[in-house]
């Protein structure tokens, strides 16, 4: 007979889960800062073109966004605000409408309207067109969205 | 009175509360990229623009040679100057665009590679000297020019113009010494068809800006260790000084931006 009993039972000790939700937090927090609201997918289809040269805006509040592309039978869209037009006419009406917001969310800087046009199904007409429509809606500095080419 | 211990918060379901954020956040938001492509600039309406046009016109005699021709037809086929390039070879446009800028601080330019003529003519550009005795000068007659309109009671906003514009070079040639300049009429012209597509537009657009912004940042890294783009933005903002600005200037002389002579960029005949 030994003095002292051995334990009959040795298992694991529970690990403490007391500073989890602190991990968690540390994590929630670091995601809510780095990322941004996603955009709405566009409704026009279009590839971006790709160029060597090009600006980067980094300030998300000034950019507004204009999409140029075609539709599932191959016709020419313009989409402004998750809003599809076929005629120009009333895509510059929504553009002019649209400025106000614009505006209030670039807080005091120029808003940059960055166009999204299709690189294959568009072309320069096309383009010259939608530039005029924004000249009539008094818009001055604009971004042909493109990717990097290598 | 007896303390009545108070039962402790269960905080074991804090983690499921902060995972469940957690997911949501992951879910609904995207890393934050930044939004890249090439700046371009839509003109003013043409009204408008009439009374802003306060610069006179300067005409001077036209060379061929001062003229880059860039045409990009609807097979998206490429004409620099003489020679056919396929939709592949836009890089060709680069060298080019470096070529017709050339430098400040000679006149000598490189021959083309493809001179299908052979007869040795320059096709680039020839860059004129400025020195202080022409400068002097040219002050001299426009300021003569200008004495004999007053005594005339004529208009003296052109001559005001030209001496003010002389007295500039002057500045630069105590920054940089004997230059060479750019001719007036020198121009890159680009030209597409209506059915240009956009990707093939865009990609000659690009190649322009791409050798201009080579060109511009050679010479104020060189200089300032400045890119150009940082001399631009000092030049605009509030805080801008005189410095500042004149840097500007001084690039915007030697190596000018507004070279470049878009057709499709013209929206004078578009209508909607």
């Amino acid at each position: 007979m030994s003095k002292f009993s051995k334990k009959k039972k040795r298992g694991t000790p529970g690990i403490s889960t007391a500073s989890l939700p602190d991990i968690v937090f540390m994590l929630l927090f670091f995601f809510m800062t780095v990322t941004v609201v996603k955009e709405n997918p566009a409704k026009v289809l279009y590839t971006k073109p790709t160029t060597k040269f090009y600006d980067k805006i980094e300030d998300r509040n000034t950019i507004a966004y204009l999409y140029v592309g075609t539709d599932d039978k191959g016709n020419i869209r313009y989409e402004i605000n998750g809003q599809v037009y076929d005629k120009l006419t009333s895509f510059r009406d929504e553009i002019i409408a649209n400025k106000e917001y614009v505006l209030k969310k670039a807080k005091g800087k120029e808003p940059i309207y960055t166009l999204k046009i299709d690189k294959d199904n568009v072309d320069v007409q096309i383009v010259a067109k939608v530039r005029k429509a924004l000249q009539e809606a008094e818009i001055q500095t604009i971004l042909y969205s493109s990717d990097k080419r290598e | 009175m007896g303390r009545r211990e108070l039962p402790e918060i269960n905080a074991g379901s804090m983690a499921d509360i902060a995972f469940l954020l957690l997911v949501f956040f992951l879910v609904t938001t995207t890393i934050n990229i930044p939004e890249s492509g090439v700046k371009a600039s839509v003109p003013e309406k043409p009204q408008e623009q009439l009374d802003k046009e306060d610069q006179p016109i300067i005409i001077t005699k036209v060379y061929d040679r001062d003229i880059l021709m860039i045409i990009a037809n609807k097979e998206n086929r490429l004409l620099i100057e003489d020679r056919e390039y396929g939709p592949e070879e836009v890089d060709q446009i680069y060298d080019h665009v470096i070529k017709f800028y050339g430098s400040h601080t000679t006149n000598e330019r490189p021959m083309p590679e493809n001179d299908i003529e052979g007869d040795g003519e320059q096709d680039f550009p020839i860059r004129w000297k400025v020195t202080q005795d022409s400068i002097d000068s040219q002050v001299q007659y426009w300021e003569e020019q200008r004495t004999t309109v007053v005594n005339y009671g004529g208009e003296t906003k052109f001559f005001d113009f030209m001496i003010e514009r002389w007295k500039f070079k002057e500045e630069i040639l105590k920054e940089v010494g004997e230059y060479y300049e750019l001719p007036d009429a020198s121009s890159i012209k680009f030209e597409t068809d209506e059915e240009t597509t956009y990707g093939f537009y865009l990609s000659v657009l690009d190649m322009i800006y791409a050798a201009r912004t080579k060109v511009q940042n050679d010479f104020c890294q060189e200089r300032w260790q400045l890119d150009y783009a940082q001399i631009v933005a000092a030049a605009k903002s509030d805080k801008a000084t005189e410095a500042d600005k004149k840097r500007k200037k001084i690039v915007e002389t030697l190596y000018p931006s507004k070279k470049l002579q878009d057709k499709a960029a013209k929206l004078d005949d578009v209508e909607l």
